[in-house]
């Protein structure tokens, strides 16, 4: 069985989400699709009702060419990424799908515009005096000859373009628009075949769009003009039945390629590089509780984490205090989603990461939100027991949990006058909810929140997960999904809501070992990491987190901070 | 255990802070930007090694097939649409496809942004062969020269100009689309974008250096070809 045929699987068939309680997949992609569409088609109409008329005016301004040349060569460069972070943050006011609309537009703009601008600049002088002989004014220079002349450049660039922006549409969810990115932003719920499908279909409607383009393009092309330059290429024409043909190839190729696949993943492994400042801690002094112990040097741990601040500090504070305890370590931070860094564990490109109890037993072991114990420690022991089966290690959890919270600024709460969720029941249809896109079908997120509590927000908004204080400062969001341990709850005084029906699980952190590892290295390795943790309460975290996420310092010198400052290594 | 001290809980923003209050509001930041440029260094030389080896390994492969095909003119037409088709396919869908069959790393995004600089090079080294006149082909053959010494003295000289365009715009684009390749945990600048996507001077200083890295590199490709052609140069 291979991911690849599951994924072929998963566009065509419906089938329960890997978080329970709702379907993907099959005809559930339907609206996805048609929201990539509509994204990208006001993107493209925007950005050519700005490109091609400045193209004209800088052509016939002949002044042009250093703009649109460089516009167009420097443009290729900016990460788009970047770009759509920017106008976000920066227009913070702005109805989501317009925000995105304008941050495209502006990535599909420089392509379109200088192809205008070389297409015009390159109607033959001749034929332009010829027009001016008969009589034309500008305007009908403009429409009846360089406009027709240029079309194929032009639609050139709209082509390059569209391929670009119904790529680029792809991170859309982590900006508040529900594409075709979702499976790829949210995969806890669409699991890897939703990943791997929804990258299928993209990929499919780039190359849709690329040939339907160009054969646009070709019907566009004023007959004079493709006379002109079939002669000397005739060979580089591209005809659309081979290309069709070359398309199911392709297809037939990536089905062919995930027969071996199975065995290949687990033996490509990429280890891990950039090794935690290899300066050691002094010998025990100044009520330093960890001590170095050289017969450890011989055991090589490579801690990863998450892609998150409070995960990137605990794999720091551990990776340090087991460097101060004489191990070996290297470390493997942000590796993405719970499912990446388990895989990576397993396959031992890791040795070992943090894990929230919650988020093991919903995720990995599939047990149902609502029958997640509500207790800490049971939570953890149900999470030890099934991580035990696996063949891994959980060590006993923090302190501290982190788990999801409802939040409201304190204006709002006092306005509606609550401190429990339930007490949202009859508020719910005023209100916008934003959360992270996973959690439009989590069970215990948006989904839980409509099926234990009953409540029903006017709509739901995803965005990237760092954007989750920010839309209730900016107004943006009523309410919003924020986690415990997060220091702007405190410095931006949000109200949490009271989980009063228990909906949401316990998230205390424990890091997940290969048993194998766990037992060659020893006994100093339970006492530092127990000794590490003992410090990491609900204050201490929100206090770590704070430091990178509000003082904007290294995930590596805040966990440097913590060791020292908790006497855990010497200054 | 007893002696175990409390971490410290630190007022926020002020004068203490590195960036003071300027953190505090999300501005941008030229205090804390100068405090922790080093936190650049790093993904900046990923990005860097990740943008130049798939250009080198891109271009030769562009380049020898644009010569293979440059004998062999019934190629050309299967390789651009081949090509085409690479070129088509979004980064992003790229980086995930090729996650379970290459795994995480280097090697998975060096592969993707490969494929990206084929067309881009093959299309630009064949125009550019294809641009030769064939009275500087007759003169050379009148000179006596073989068909291997007519393509490494007269041909590829004359297509140079093509050749170095196309290398730019392959460079331009692979620093740009290397900036998607932590999805396939190669790191690079846009992990640096993505570790705190909602901070200004971080996004502006870590896309600010991937776009000063493009003109850099152009800059280079640029000063390199007038160096190499110098009869392209008005006297």
């Amino acid at each position: 069985m291979s991911i690849f045929a599951d994924a072929i699987e998963f566009i065509f068939v419906s089938r329960e989400s890997r978080a329970g309680g709702s379907d993907v997949g099959g005809a559930d992609n339907l609206p996805l699709l048609w929201a990539h569409l509509q994204l990208t088609a006001a993107s493209m109409a925007l950005a050519i009702a700005i490109a091609v008329p400045l193209g004209l005016l800088l052509a016939h301004s002949r002044r042009g060419a250093f703009l649109a040349v460089s516009a167009s060569n420097v443009g290729r460069a900016v990460p788009s990424v970047a770009l759509i972070a920017l106008f976000v943050s920066f227009l913070p006011g702005l109805d989501e799908f317009l925000n995105v609309t304008l941050a495209l537009a502006a990535l599909a703009i420089p392509p379109i515009l200088t192809n205008t601008y070389v297409g015009v600049k390159q109607v033959s002088a001749d034929a332009v005096d010829a027009a001016r002989g008969m009589g034309m004014t500008g305007a009908q220079l403009t429409r009846r000859i360089e406009l027709p002349l240029a079309a194929p450049l032009v639609f050139g660039g709209v082509r390059t373009s569209t391929v670009n922006v119904v790529a680029t549409a792809t991170i859309a969810p982590l900006v508040g628009v529900t594409t075709l990115g979702d499976p790829i932003t949210a995969q806890s719920v669409y699991g890897q075949e939703g990943l791997i499908g929804a990258c299928i279909i993209v990929a499919a409607l780039a190359v849709a769009a690329e040939i339907g383009l160009g054969a646009v393009q070709r019907a566009v092309t004023p007959r004079g003009v493709s006379l002109e330059t079939r002669s000397p290429r005739t060979n580089m024409r591209t005809t659309r039945p081979t290309l069709a043909v070359l398309a199911a190839l392709c297809c037939a190729l990536m089905l062919a390629a995930c027969g071996g696949d199975d065995a290949e993943t687990t033996t490509t492994t990429a280890a891990g590089e950039g090794t935690t400042t290899a300066e050691q801690a002094e010998p025990a002094g100044g009520g330093a509780t960890i001590t170095k112990n050289a017969d450890n040097a011989k055991v090589t741990f490579t801690i990863g984490s998450k892609n998150f601040t409070e995960q990137k500090i605990l794999g720091e504070v551990y990776a340090q205090g087991l460097e101060a305890a004489g191990y070996t370590v290297k470390t493997d931070l942000n590796l993405g989603d719970e499912k990446t860094a388990l895989k990576a564990v397993n396959d031992g490109t890791i040795d070992a990461y943090p894990e929230y109890t919650g988020t093991a037993l919903l995720s990995f072991f599939e047990v149902k939100a609502d029958a997640i114990p509500k207790d800490p420690g049971e939570a953890f022991e149900q999470a030890r027991s099934f991580f035990e089966k696996d063949g891994l290690k959980a060590f006993p959890a923090t302190p501290f949990t982190s788990s999801n919270e409802v939040a409201l600024t304190k204006e709002k709460a006092t306005e509606l006058g609550i401190t429990k969720i339930s007490e949202l029941a009859d508020k719910a249809g005023e209100l916008t909810l934003y959360g992270s896109p996973e959690c439009r079908r989590r069970l215990d997120c948006l989904l839980g929140l409509q099926e234990v509590y009953g409540l029903k927000f006017k709509k739901f908004v995803p965005v990237d997960i760092a954007q989750r204080h920010e839309v209730l400062t900016s107004g943006r969001a009523d309410v919003s999904i924020v986690f415990t341990t997060d220091p702007q709850i405190k410095r931006e005084e949000f109200v949490l809501l009271e989980d009063d029906k228990g909906m949401f699980p316990p998230y205390n952190s424990t890091l997940v070992m290969q048993q194998a590892k766990a037992d060659e290295a020893g006994p100093d390795l339970e006492t530092t990491i127990t000794a590490l943790q003992e410090g990491l309460t609900d204050e201490a975290m929100q206090e770590l987190n704070a430091r990178v996420d509000l003082d904007k310092k290294d995930p590596q010198q805040v966990a440097t901070e913590f060791l020292q400052e908790s006497g855990l290594i010497a200054k | 255990m007893s002696a175990f001290a409390q971490l410290e809980i630190r007022p926020r923003g002020g004068p203490e802070v590195s960036g003071g209050n300027c953190v505090a509001d999300n501005g941008l930041c030229p205090d804390w930007i100068a405090d922790n440029l080093d936190r650049y260094v790093d993904p900046l030389a990923e990005h860097v090694q990740m943008s130049l080896i798939s250009v080198a390994i891109g271009f030769s492969i562009a380049f020898a097939l644009a010569l293979l095909a440059h004998r062999r003119r019934r190629l050309i037409s299967p390789i651009t649409q081949v090509t085409g088709i690479l070129y088509t396919i979004p980064s992003v869908a790229a980086f995930f496809l090729l996650l379970p069959i290459t795994g995480r790393g280097m090697t998975t995004a060096v592969i993707a942004l490969v494929a990206y600089t084929l067309l881009i090079v093959f299309r630009n080294v064949t125009l550019g062969l294809d641009g030769v006149p064939d009275e500087a082909r007759d003169a050379g053959r009148g000179m006596g020269l073989t068909e291997r010494q007519l393509l490494w003295k007269v041909e590829l000289p004359l297509a140079a100009p093509e050749i170095l365009a196309g290398l730019r715009i392959a460079t331009t684009t692979t620093v740009g689309l290397a900036s998607l390749a932590f999805l396939a945990g190669a790191g690079g600048l846009g992990d640096a974008i993505f570790d705190d996507v909602n901070f200004r001077s971080n996004v502006v200083v870590a896309g600010g250096l991937c776009v000063a890295l493009a003109v850099v590199l152009d800059l280079l490709i640029l000063a390199a070809g007038r160096v190499l052609t110098p009869w392209t140069r008005s006297p």
